[in-house]
């Protein structure tokens, strides 16, 4: 799953820290989100769009879905 | 306190203290038990009686362990948790599969090593995976 996550988070000049504490999540989780080693969950991701104002899928897109 | 350069919260803190303070008492107790199995002749019953002494910490130490699963609420430390004890347990069985074959051949006296195996494995596991992911 990709994510725009990294340049959301650019948009705010939030750092990874800044985020992890937001979301009250490791600063590890934030890093391994944004570099698709993991996949939240749908309230992490819930909570991530609400942080952000957005929607779930303007943030995650699916791999598939974008390739084609 | 810090693990593997990652701030810990107080929830994961006393977790953490806990079933290190836990898997300790366990190793210590093998430890002891297996000197003493090795240095004394006993009968049947009192072995017995050994092995259920050894594995009382042990049930408490699983349960503390499903408690702070059940309570962290990071779950990617969740996963990454999950992963590391399920390095530790296989490669237990590896262990004990590989010394069941070789251990009566063998002049090693290996014992039991399954939990000191699980312990070393699942919390190296687990800082190499916090440390991969910095």
């Amino acid at each position: 799953m990709k994510n725009r996550l990294r340049v959301l988070r650019a948009e705010r000049q939030w750092s990874q820290a800044d985020l992890a504490q937001k979301l009250d999540v490791s600063r590890q989780s934030i890093n391994a989100i944004e570099t698709g080693r993991f996949d939240p969950s749908l309230p992490l991701a819930f909570r991530l769009a609400r942080l952000f104002e957005t929607t779930i899928e303007s943030i995650f897109s699916d791999e598939i879905e974008s390739d084609s | 306190m810090r693990f593997c350069g990652r701030q810990l919260s107080t929830y994961q803190q006393r977790s953490l203290r806990t079933i290190g303070i836990m898997m300790g008492i366990c190793i210590a107790l093998s430890i002891i038990l297996q000197a003493i199995l090795a240095r004394h002749s006993l009968s049947i019953s009192l072995r017995y009686g050994m092995a259920l002494l050894a594995i009382a910490p042990v049930i408490p130490t699983i349960f503390l362990i499903a408690r702070y699963l059940r309570g962290e609420k990071d779950e990617y430390m969740r996963n990454l948790v999950v992963e590391s004890m399920l390095w530790g347990l296989g490669l237990v069985l590896v262990a004990d599969t590989v010394f069941s074959y070789v251990e009566p051949v063998s002049s090693l006296g290996i014992g039991s090593i399954s939990l000191d195996v699980f312990v070393v494995v699942a919390s190296t596991a687990l800082e190499i995976k916090l440390w991969r992911n910095q």
